[in-house]
């Protein structure tokens, strides 16, 4: 079958925002599987509405606006299908033994576990504003106009965000001097 | 562009990317106020506590292809929802045109309620009544012989002389005189009471008309004197006209000549009495109302070879009767037209329903009786 001219520049747009929506939706859902799944629907959002975007704020803005709107609107669905956290990260080798523990806390991937620990223990919203200005790279207003709320709210999120994740994290500091 | 927040410098700062100029601003500022102070030392502390590698992602799996199938379902869903809309769209305009058409046409019974339209079948709503009378057939003309015994029977009206004419396609011989002209009177006496004159008279339509009476066309004719002799088609035009006094022969030799000129197939005066007497018969029932049987004559007389005057005179006899049904209606609509005089509207339609039994109109008068009796309201009449 032949490709149509819209199917072709939907096409364009797919290869060109993959991975950006893909980056984000995992950040937002700790998850690549769930991310795919989002990824897919918010591009299928964005086919379905195509006529409604005006151009405003560049494309990347708008299509991570849809997988934000799209994260907040699945999350008692993907929610009600993960399986207790205490499952799904927590190998039973490494639960099993007080040792081990105290090995891998000199290790990098202890303190990243602390790190998303950390994250995950972030008030709603002020998780999001934090994970989409430091790890994502936007800037407050930017995180505004994807959370769609004012920038003074980002701000507000963003302190307390820092202030907890400070808290949580400046303990290990020493530990973590080397990275 | 956007507005550059404390906190996007402060992370500026951490990235290593700001000016010692937007540097030395910053600091400035957070020393003059303590809370961005402290929350300087925050975004530099988390900064330095986390990175963007915290979180390991995987390499994105998802193709085109996948999003593709994602959307089949939703477009067949859209293609059913587009038939979905195209059938009730469809449905709509039926119900809509149903309910219009509802609206302006009537059951079959003819009962439509109150308000609706009442189509009628036969009584013609908007005809104009005619003009004229219509072609009169003269009722003499029931039993007229142009010769009775030994004498020509005169037509003395030319009008009528004119109508028998058509009916029986015959020529006219005029003879118009005046009362105090001997010559006139001697034609009378001599040449027109020679047997062969009368033989050949029941050929034509005898018209003795006195330059009196005369209608102002056919007075002219005799402008030069009495008396004046001629013969006319059924149309009235002159074919051969010899003026002044003649004697049998003289009278005679004219009529064979006129006779040549004149080609015309005579119908049998029994057949013309016959349908003059059919058209009075139907003429009388339509006057004492009994409109079936006078339509029923008009009818039979329209529809047969009869001359072309018995047919006008049938035609206009059945107009006369389609009116006659349309007054009955508005005489009982005008009853009707307030609640008191339905009743007496009712009785006037039951009378005129009768009067016109046995003719289309009565199946109108009806209609409108039923509805009206049904509803109390005349109804709208189309």
């Amino acid at each position: 079958m032949t490709e149509g001219p819209d199917q072709k520049e939907f096409r364009e747009v797919f290869l060109a925002h993959r991975e950006p929506v893909y980056r984000l939706l995992v950040r937002l859902t700790g998850n690549p599987h769930d991310a795919e799944d989002l990824a897919q629907d918010t591009f299928v959002t964005y086919w379905r509405k195509r006529r409604q975007y005006r151009g405003e704020g560049g494309l990347g803005s708008y299509l991570r606006r849809i997988a934000y709107r799209t994260w907040l609107n699945s999350r008692s669905r993907l929610a009600a299908r993960r399986p207790p956290r205490s499952l799904a990260c927590e190998p039973p080798d490494r639960a099993a033994s007080a040792e081990a523990r105290v090995d891998e806390a000199d290790s990098l991937a202890f303190f990243r576990r602390k790190v998303a620990e950390a994250l995950e223990s972030l008030p709603p919203g002020a998780r999001e504003s934090f994970l989409l200005f430091r790890y994502e790279g936007l800037s407050v207003a930017e995180v505004a106009e994807v959370t769609g709320v004012p920038v003074r709210t980002v701000e507000s999120r963003l302190r307390r965000a820092m202030r907890h994740v400070r808290e949580r994290l400046s303990r290990y500091r020493d530990r973590i001097s080397p990275r | 562009m956007k507005e550059r927040t404390p906190i996007d410098e402060m992370r500026a700062l951490a990235a290593g990317s700001l000016t010692s100029e937007e540097e030395g601003r910053l600091r400035a500022r957070c020393e003059a106020d303590p809370g961005l102070r402290g929350l300087l030392e925050e975004v530099l502390e988390v900064f330095a506590l986390t990175e963007p590698g915290d979180v390991e992602i995987p390499p994105c799996r998802l193709e085109f292809e996948g999003v593709l199938g994602a959307l089949a379902p939703h477009r067949a869903r859209r293609a059913v929802l587009r038939r979905l809309l195209r059938v009730a769209v469809a449905v709509l305009v039926l119900v809509v045109g149903a309910f219009l058409l509802s609206r302006v046409i009537p059951d079959e019974s003819g009962g439509g309620e109150a308000g609706r339209e009442l189509v009628l079948k036969a009584i013609p709503l908007d005809a104009e009544e005619p003009s004229g009378t219509g072609p009169e057939i003269p009722g003499v003309l029931a039993g007229y012989r142009p010769v009775e015994g030994n004498a020509i029977r005169w037509i003395h009206s030319f009008g009528t002389a004119l109508a028998a004419a058509r009916v029986s396609s015959r020529p006219v011989l005029l003879f118009l005189y005046h009362p105090t002209c001997p010559a006139c009177r001697w034609m009378e006496e001599h040449p027109f009471s020679d047997p062969r004159v009368r033989e050949i008279a029941e050929h034509y339509v005898p018209a003795r008309i006195s330059v009196l009476t005369a209608p102002p066309e056919i007075r002219k004719l005799a402008r030069e004197g009495w008396p004046w002799l001629g013969v006319l088609d059924p149309d009235g035009a002159t074919v051969l006209a010899f003026p002044g006094t003649r004697n049998a022969s003289g009278l005679l030799e004219h009529l064979r000549k006129a006779g040549e000129l004149v080609h015309l197939r005579p119908r049998p005066w029994k057949e013309v009495a016959a349908l003059v007497r059919r058209l009075a018969a139907a003429r009388g029932a339509e006057e004492e109302g009994r409109y079936g049987t006078a339509l029923a004559g008009y009818r039979a007389l329209d529809r047969e070879n009869a001359p072309g005057p018995i047919r006008a005179a049938a035609r206009g006899g059945r107009r006369r009767v389609a009116l006659r049904a349309r007054d009955a209606l508005l005489a009982a609509k005008d009853m009707a037209e307030t609640p008191e005089g339905v009743p007496a509207a009712v009785e006037a339609l039951d009378e005129a329903i009768a009067s016109f039994r046995d003719t289309p109109f009565a199946g109108d008068l009806r209609s409108v009786r039923e509805t009206l009796a049904r509803t109390g309201r005349f109804p709208r009449l189309r």
